[in-house]
């Protein structure tokens, strides 16, 4: 009785903060920078309230339409991070490329990878295929994420409270639902309950996280137009590849004698 | 049990990144001027922060500690032997710190190119990497064996230090076709400031 009051409780704070959070992008109109971003907080904030009712009202087809509006919120997560990875590097273009490539590659790849799977595993129960194919799904969310903040970090790409606050929050629920589906399809409906607490919990974290970045809207910091600069990138290129090989052909002689 | 480990590693290297942008804190945009003035000091700090090849050569120089050994009690060669070890450690660190300026210099010019090459880009981070990670190795051999355990391994880091400060005087010369040179009053080339 305890646990279930407690799970409504969460539930209602979920739809309450999602609410608030919505009314504050729209307001500050945050929502004009970040459209995917509250598309997706729409998706789940529908999904949340219709969820509730279905679980009151009818109960035995609860699961059904979880595992439906779990894929809708799966593809609209996508936009959040292709949302974060453009945004974030709108003002590069050479990394934006780099980022984009390589993520959509991986992209790609886990997602034909997922599909493949499915369709070999179709007489496999229909809970453990969608659990692993919302895993390999968000899996490879995590690495597109992944991929664009390790962008962002060797470049040295400056992002502003929003989206950092946007990225923080959806990593968080990502890197929770990844691990956490991962032990699920290793240990079995065992692990259902766990799991259920820890994505409530993770997702109620990344909703405060949200609360506090997205109250106001604080624009992504530019560089100046005279930073738009056209030398050569070959020669800069070469020029780091030079000193960097000799280096460590000297550097490698010395450690390895 | 292998899927598991990859997942929970994959959600675990997320985590850390997420870590880290939590912690970052965030500079103002850089461009224009500010980054011209930031690679210029990287470019200085290239040519001279790396120390001379003599220098170095003195610190590892093996005729100290053979004087120190036969003339000097056991507690004065102790006493040497850290100093020195102290030295080399403070040597290579010196040598990382370049290599992070370099990447510094290329990272922070390379972003504003619309063609950035994902390959060269990619091999220019892997470089980056496994230098620095030499570094450290370098760093754990000096700390645990100290400067004189592997003989060799001094002779070569001495020519490393000579060799890597002619291939620095000589890399630069790449560099009057960059943006940086706008910086250097006095300096030739189609981008000099009027």
């Amino acid at each position: 009785m305890g646990r279930m009051m407690l799970t409504l409780i969460v539930w209602w704070t979920t739809i309450l903060l999602e609410s608030v959070i919505l009314v504050r992008c729209i307001k500050n109109r945050v929502v004009k920078d970040y459209p995917f971003f509250a598309a997706y907080l729409t998706c789940v904030l529908i999904s949340s309230v219709s969820g509730y009712i279905v679980y009151e009202v009818r109960y035995s087809l609860y699961q059904y339409w979880y595992w439906a509006w779990e894929l809708v919120c799966v593809i609209a997560g996508y936009g959040v991070v292709l949302e974060i990875l453009e945004r974030a590097l709108e003002s590069y273009p050479g990394p934006r490329r780099l980022a984009r490539n390589v993520g959509l590659f991986v992209l790609a790849s886990v997602v034909g990878f997922t599909t493949v799977q499915w369709a070999l595993e179709h007489g496999a129960s229909s809970l453990r295929t969608s659990v692993e194919v919302e895993r390999n799904l968000r899996s490879a969310e995590s690495v597109l994420l992944a991929v664009t903040l390790g962008v962002v970090f060797y470049y040295g790409v400056p992002i502003g409270k929003n989206l950092k606050g946007i990225a923080l929050g959806y990593g968080l629920c990502v890197a929770t639902i990844v691990m956490g589906n991962a032990a699920r399809s290793y240990l079995g409906p065992s692990f259902q309950a766990v799991f259920s607490a820890m994505s409530a919990y993770s997702y109620t974290v990344s909703l405060l996280i949200w609360s506090l970045a997205l109250w106001s809207r604080y624009p992504n910091p530019r560089p100046e137009a005279s930073a738009q600069l056209e030398a050569d990138y070959d020669s800069l290129a070469k020029w780091t590849r030079t000193v960097l090989g000799r280096m460590r052909g000297r550097l490698g002689k010395a450690a390895g004698s | 049990m292998i899927q598991l480990i990859l997942f929970l590693a994959l959600g675990v290297g997320l985590l850390v990144l997420l870590f880290f942008l939590a912690r970052r804190t965030e500079s103002r945009a850089e461009g224009g001027a500010q980054a011209l003035v930031q690679a210029r000091q990287a470019l200085n700090s290239l040519q001279t922060g790396l120390l001379p090849a003599g220098l170095v050569e003195r610190v590892f120089a093996q005729d100290d500690w053979g004087f120190v050994s036969s003339k000097a009690g056991a507690g004065v060669q102790r006493l040497f032997l850290r100093e020195r070890k102290r030295i080399a450690l403070s040597w290579v660190a010196q040598v990382r710190r370049q290599v992070l300026s370099l990447k510094d210099f290329h990272s922070g010019q390379s972003r504003f190119y619309a063609r950035l090459d994902v390959r060269t880009e990619i091999g220019l981070a892997l470089s980056f990497a496994s230098l620095l990670i030499l570094c450290r190795v370098l760093q754990a051999t000096f700390y645990v064996r100290g400067p004189y355990a592997a003989p060799r391994m001094v002779g070569f880091a001495i020519t490393a230090a000579a060799k890597v400060c002619t291939v620095f005087e000589r890399s630069l010369a790449f560099l009057p076709r960059t943006p940086a040179e706008v910086l250097r009053p006095n300096s030739p080339g189609p981008h000099v400031a009027a």
